[in-house]
């Protein structure tokens, strides 16, 4: 689906962020999560996380993300992005931020498609669109153990597409962190 | 009684040797009924609800005949081959369901169908006050349906359904009488021709039951027409215009003048993902209101609508129009409406009155009413029921 081109973009903007970060990490991991644009859209995003405390109290998260979600016969998207939070509200074990985001993405929506009698689909023809959306998230995380944070966040996404009117979609994430490094909270 | 008993007890005990039932093993519907009648079925209408059932006994090789009071087969099912080009449905244009349902009112596994089918998600959605365009395009999402892609509803029926049943349609007999005081029941139509059958399934849209363009002897029952009372099937109609240049969003929401809760009326992009580089919007109005609208002429409806378009759109609909094609349900004397706003809920409709009339249509589905699929599962359903005896 990616050409080279497209496959090294994706890993400079990956790399830029990583470096851009390492300097003040105090947590990093690795997230896994449901991820689409409510309420059909399904998908999976995965990527690194990253936690640098820059005063007390006051996270900011990083995180760098592959993705993928899809609409059933209506398009799949797969999709680089980066997103830096800041935490409103934590407490030990758990906390609440507000999330901005830039995804670059390629949709490849489905025009047509053809169904048999047993309900099969088959034929799909697609028509590739690129975008970049800019969203913003609130959102949930909790620590379950020492490694492993859950977290849901709701946001509202601006999506500015190729081919198609921009559009704004509703976006659902509910993932799970394995953290690498633990940031020590009896500090603080 | 329940189907194992009735199989046991109803059906060897009491029916004589030339009816002992038969238990299909066709290779062509995927379900298998006990069938426990052998006479002739009159089926009043070829619309969706017409056709699925005249296809169903043809399924189970019941004989019966189709009355069919206008000159083409579809009812409600019609499309347009000259304004674009590509196919237009002047009726029924969307499938309220998964694409599956196709394959099930088809019901043949023989039947080697790809039927092209468009996602249908709109990109662009406005919605108009006061000559005032405010971009909606957040919440698209939470509403899909599909549609043909380089076809319609009128070729899917053209398809897959009526070959089968083609020389069992009769036309131009609009029916006036339904006699089923007796075993045989009489049908005749407005120019003096009997039809006569063991049992009638009458499909015909419920304005025309409303309007008793249908004299029933005996009269129908209290219950029955008390249930028709409460179902209203207001005016409709959908103009198709054709511009040079795409100057609309993908769907527009333009609440009308004296709209009450049972109003709609929409613009939309006709050509959404079809193959084609036409422009083509279409408006749909149904519901009370559209009553004004429905009583002007095919040229004084496109002049209101252009003269509306261009206060929204600056000018640009007549600057860019090209032609445009008015279907107008109220005014199809066999229609006389758009689609039922309640499901009639009624004993008769599962059981039928007298056990030889039943009915069938968009209006009597518990689940899908007023949809194509709605009104075929009800003419199947009632074909079904008079093929296990009734
Ligand atoms: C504007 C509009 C848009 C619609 N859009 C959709 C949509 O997008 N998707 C969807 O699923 N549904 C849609 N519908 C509804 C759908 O078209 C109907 O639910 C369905 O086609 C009705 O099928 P039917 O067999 O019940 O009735 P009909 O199709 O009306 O068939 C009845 C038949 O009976 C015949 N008849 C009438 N009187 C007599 C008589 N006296 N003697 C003999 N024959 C007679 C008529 O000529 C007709 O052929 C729409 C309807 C309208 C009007």
């Amino acid at each position: 689906m990616f050409t080279s081109a497209k496959r090294i973009l994706v890993f400079f903007v990956f790399l830029t962020i990583c470096v851009y970060a390492k300097s003040q990490v105090e947590e990093t991991g690795w997230n896994v999560a449901y991820y689409g644009a409510v309420p059909y859209e399904v998908g999976l995003k995965v990527g690194g996380y990253m936690n640098s405390n820059v005063k007390a109290k006051i996270d900011d998260i990083y995180r760098v993300q592959f993705g993928y979600h899809s609409l059933p016969r209506d398009h799949r998207t797969l999709f680089v992005g980066g997103e830096k939070g800041k935490t409103i509200r934590g407490a030990k074990g758990n906390s609440s931020s507000i999330i901005f985001g830039a995804n670059l993405g390629l949709q490849k929506e489905v025009l047509g498609f053809s169904v048999g009698v047993d309900g099969r689909i088959s034929n799909r023809v697609y028509d590739n669109r690129y975008f970049l959306m800019l969203a913003t998230y609130y959102a949930y995380r909790r620590h379950l153990s020492k490694t492993i944070d859950i977290y849901g966040q709701l946001g509202y996404g601006h999506k500015f597409v190729t081919k198609e009117a921009n559009k704004g979609v509703l976006l659902l994430e509910l993932g799970i962190t394995k953290l690498i490094k633990r940031k020590n909270y009896s500090d603080e | 009684m329940n189907r194992r008993d009735f199989i046991k007890n109803g059906l060897f005990a009491s029916l004589g040797l030339s009816m002992a039932p038969t238990l299909l093993q066709s290779c062509r519907k995927k379900d298998e009924l006990l069938v426990n009648f052998n006479g002739k079925v009159l089926i009043i209408g070829a619309g969706s609800a017409g056709l699925m059932a005249g296809y169903t006994l043809q399924q189970y090789g019941i004989d019966f005949e189709i009355i069919e009071a206008s000159s083409v087969f579809g009812g409600r099912v019609k499309k347009s081959n000259n304004l674009a080009d590509f196919p237009i449905d002047l009726g029924a244009e969307w499938i309220h369901d998964e694409p599956s349902v196709l394959g099930q009112l088809i019901n043949d596994d023989s039947v080697d169908a790809k039927i092209d089918l468009l996602s249908y998600q709109p990109e662009s959605y406005s919605v108009s006050s006061n000559n005032d365009l405010s971009k909606l395009n957040v919440g698209m999402q939470f509403y899909r349906e599909y549609k043909f892609r380089n076809s319609t509803w009128f070729d899917f029926f053209e398809d897959y359904i009526v070959p089968s049943i083609a020389d069992k349609i009769v036309y131009n007999q609009p029916v006036s009488k339904v006699n089923y005081l007796n075993d045989q029941v009489v049908v005749e139509s407005e120019d003096g021709s009997i039809f006569t059958g063991d049992k009638v399934i009458l499909t015909v849209p419920i304005s025309i039951l409303k309007a008793e363009n249908i004299v029933f002897q005996p009269v129908l029952p209290v219950d029955f027409t008390e249930s028709l009372g409460k179902v209203s099937m207001p005016p409709g109609l959908k103009v198709f215009i054709k511009f040079s240049k795409k100057f609309y969003p993908d769907l527009m929401y333009v609440p009308t003048e004296n709209a009450g809760e049972n109003d709609l009326k929409l613009y939309y992009n006709a050509a959404f993902k079809k193959d084609t580089e036409d422009h083509v919007l279409g408006m749909i109005q149904v519901g009370p209101d559209a009553e004004r609208i429905t009583s002007l002429e095919p040229y004084q409806i496109t002049d209101l609508l252009l003269l509306e378009l261009d206060k929204i759109f600056y000018g640009q609909a007549s600057e860019y129009y090209i032609s445009s094609r008015t279907q107008n349900w109220s005014n199809e004397p066999y229609i006389q409406g758009s689609y039922s706003f309640e499901t009639f809920e009624s004993e008769y409709i599962e059981e039928g009155v007298n056990g030889r009339l039943y009915f069938a249509g968009e209006a009597y589905h518990p689940w899908a009413s007023s949809t194509v699929q709605g009104a075929g599962y009800s003419g199947r359903d009632r074909a079904l029921k008079i093929i296990q005896g009734g």
